[in-house]
């Protein structure tokens, strides 16, 4: 417990030290308010000025720059200098005895650019995709008529091709010896009828 | 403010009223400084390059194409889509006409002066759904050609039937009129 003299008042004391935990003491108003019971080294005039963090507004506004940067600067460049060197199509009748190439059907350029050299010709792929069509027309018939064939073949057996199997005479001899005695069906029919 | 869409992408801002050509006066503030810039600096710097809409060339309908041949008929199933998106076009724009005529007319006297474009595009949805209609979005043109046979026999069928009843309607719509006329000009008799 140190007592100052009415000098110390002449410094600013905002905070008031971690080094009063544990004192604790009566401190009546009016007639000792004079009384200090923080400790200073008296060093310098300068304290901590407590003000709101930085952190957050600063990392906003660097990751704000960052991808402005990056990305918007560049586009924004980009899309000025199209809007004020080059600018959309107009559109025109065709004329007579000129066919447009297929990148002249779009009106913004980099539309044009994009169907110029990076997509595939349009009238190309159409006729591309016709060529597909009537190749699978095609197979499409041989099938169906293939398939006429063999159930043809099935239902009157006079080809060698499809239902053919090879078998030694015996067993076509036993299988006339067996209708001749119990008849085609297996048993004699009069007794179901 | 009356506005006339007969040019494409040109709006007619005039008017007789002194209110409205005040307000457009106003609007013309923020067109002045936008306009100068673009007619000092960026027409000069550009050059005009033209763009074209693209011309498809008729190909044969699905009634004349054999039957097993493929590609006729993919041919003419995109001619058959084509076809249904320009005329639901149609219908819209003679929708959008009938209803500027009501506005300018108002709804009262509409009805007298719009009558032939609300006819118009009454026929138009008619014949579009006596083609298109309840067949769907996946519809081909074999469904629609099928339907058109159905109706045909169906009409064979049944000579004197009219289902569409178009003369119908005109009919209402003149002996609403005419009652209208009547109550204007004596309500207490009519």
């Amino acid at each position: 417990m140190i007592v100052h003299s009415k000098l110390i008042n002449l410094v600013p004391v905002i905070a008031k030290s971690n080094l009063r935990h544990g004192l604790k003491e009566n401190v009546s108003k009016g007639l000792n308010s004079n009384l200090n019971y923080s400790q200073l080294r008296h060093s310098h005039a300068r304290t901590m000025f407590i003000r709101p963090g930085k952190f957050y507004t600063k990392k906003y506004f660097d990751t704000l720059h960052f991808h402005f940067c990056l990305a918007g600067l560049p586009f924004f460049l980009f899309i000025a200098y199209q809007n004020f060197f080059v600018g959309p199509a107009i559109l025109n009748d065709i004329p007579e005895d000129y066919e447009p190439r297929y990148w002249e059907y779009h009106k913004n350029p980099i539309k044009r650019f994009m169907s110029r050299y990076v997509f595939e010709i349009p009238e190309r792929a159409y006729e591309r995709n016709l060529h597909f069509i009537y190749v699978e027309g095609c197979k499409q018939k041989m099938r169906n008529l293939e398939k006429k064939v063999k159930t043809m073949m099935k239902e009157n057996q006079d080809y060698k091709a499809w239902y053919y199997v090879p078998v030694p005479k015996e067993t076509l001899e036993m299988k006339k010896e067996y209708h001749q005695k119990y008849g085609s069906l297996g048993y004699e029919s009069k007794y179901t009828k | 403010m009356s506005s006339t869409h007969d040019e494409h992408g040109s709006v007619d801002l005039s008017s007789e009223n002194k209110f409205m050509n005040r307000l457009i006066g106003l609007g013309k503030i923020f067109d002045g400084p936008a306009t100068f810039f673009r007619e000092k600096f960026v027409e000069k710097n550009r050059k005009e390059y033209p763009y074209y809409h693209r011309n498809y060339p008729r190909v044969p309908t699905i009634d004349e194409c054999a039957f097993g041949d493929h590609v006729c008929f993919f041919e003419a199933n995109e001619q058959f889509l084509r076809d249904r998106k320009v005329d639901k076009f149609i219908t819209q724009i003679l929708a959008r006409r009938a209803h500027e005529c009501y506005i300018k007319h108002g709804p009262y006297d509409g009805f007298e002066k719009c009558r032939q474009l609300d006819e118009d595009h009454e026929k138009a949805l008619t014949n579009y759904y006596i083609k298109y209609g309840d067949l769907g979005s996946n519809a081909t043109c074999i469904d629609a050609y099928m339907k058109q046979k159905h109706r045909l026999i169906w009409q064979r069928r049944n000579p004197e039937k009219d289902i569409v009843g178009l003369e119908k309607q005109k009919e209402i719509r003149k002996e609403v009129a005419e009652y209208q006329k009547r109550i204007t000009e004596d309500p207490i008799k009519a």
